[in-house]
């Protein structure tokens, strides 16, 4: 695996335990990859990931490419994906280039599509794959419209929002949201999947159970073959398992 | 049919005044990575994840034992 770090690949362990447990351990087992802590173990649950060893592979667009066992990663995995990754770490980036690492840490890509532009000629790499970024997530927003998923479209345009204006794609985000807003039927599955989150978002009281219950079946009712029902469904099963732990 | 089988078995649970913390929807293959929360990054020069941006990531969930 590391000899593909030349090419563009990160290792991160991430560990939920104490450091004062973890860096012994780390260093009797002679681990050379980066790692870093998620004591309560977020991301872990963000991505469904159950049980240890377990990893995730993220393209360098930032999406999930890969969830699984990590013996299962190999170079037919990690190869399509490191074309176009960058080879040059942020943290080794010259300082010409820092504006546009500034941006990106504050996860402003609007910033960072500007102070990329001045740093083309000399980064080309740098600023490919700081459009690249942007590029993608209008990607994913379009396959999301094709899906009627409105609530995915909705989250992406808002956080493409600042890039808008400075960036090519800027124009189709743009029209996809105006798409949104003058289709009557795609509002009403964006509010029905908004409450859908609103309803299940933190925790639920006990005796509330039944009454959340209830909205959720009436929402999966009223918008079969949606995103609304897909997201309905999925939310009264997560009620329902969370009811049984 | 007595009244007490037709308690539900998770009746300690919903006790007045408890909550039922549901899990979210997990990002799968094709999501964006839900922007990770990590702290103190040793053995690397990267001080957030945001400093890994433009690469490819393998992320291995791990524990001591």
């Amino acid at each position: 695996m590391e000899e593909f770090e030349s090419e563009g690949l990160t290792i991160v362990g991430v560990a939920s335990e104490s450091e004062s447990q973890t860096d012994p351990w780390i260093k009797e087992h002679g681990a050379k990859y980066a790692y870093a802590f998620d004591h309560s173990k977020k991301l872990m649950r963000e991505v469904g990931a159950r049980g240890f060893p377990s990893a995730v592979v993220v393209d360098a667009q930032g999406n999930i490419a890969y969830s699984g066992h990590p013996a299962s990663i190999n170079a037919s995995v990690l190869k399509p994906l490191l074309k176009g990754a960058l080879k040059t770490p942020m943290y080794e980036w010259p300082k010409s280039c820092s504006k546009v690492a500034k941006a990106l840490r504050k996860g402003n890509l609007g910033d960072a599509i500007k102070a990329s532009a001045k740093i083309e000629e000399e980064h080309p790499d740098i600023a490919a794959a700081v459009v690249g970024m942007a590029d993608g997530r209008l990607s994913n927003m379009e396959k999301a419209a094709k899906a009627g998923d409105w609530l995915k479209v909705q989250t992406i345009g808002e956080s493409l929002e600042d890039a808008v204006k400075v960036w090519p794609g800027g124009e189709k985000v743009t029209a996809i949201l105006a798409e949104l807003k003058g289709d009557k039927e795609a509002q009403a599955i964006l509010k029905a999947q908004e409450k859908v989150l609103k309803l299940t978002s933190g925790k639920v009281k006990a005796s509330r159970y039944d009454k959340t219950k209830k909205e959720l079946q009436k929402i999966r009712d009223k918008h079969k073959g949606t995103a609304a029902e897909r997201d309905a469904r999925a939310a009264i099963e997560r009620l329902k398992a969370s009811r049984s732990r | 049919m007595t009244t007490l089988s037709l308690l539900p078995v998770a009746l300690p649970a919903l006790a007045l005044g408890a909550s039922l913390a549901l899990p979210l929807p997990a990002a799968g293959v094709g999501d964006p990575l839900p922007t990770p929360e990590l702290e103190k990054f040793k053995q690397t020069e990267a001080e957030s994840f945001e400093d890994l941006f433009g690469r490819v990531v393998i992320i291995e969930f791990f524990e001591y034992w």
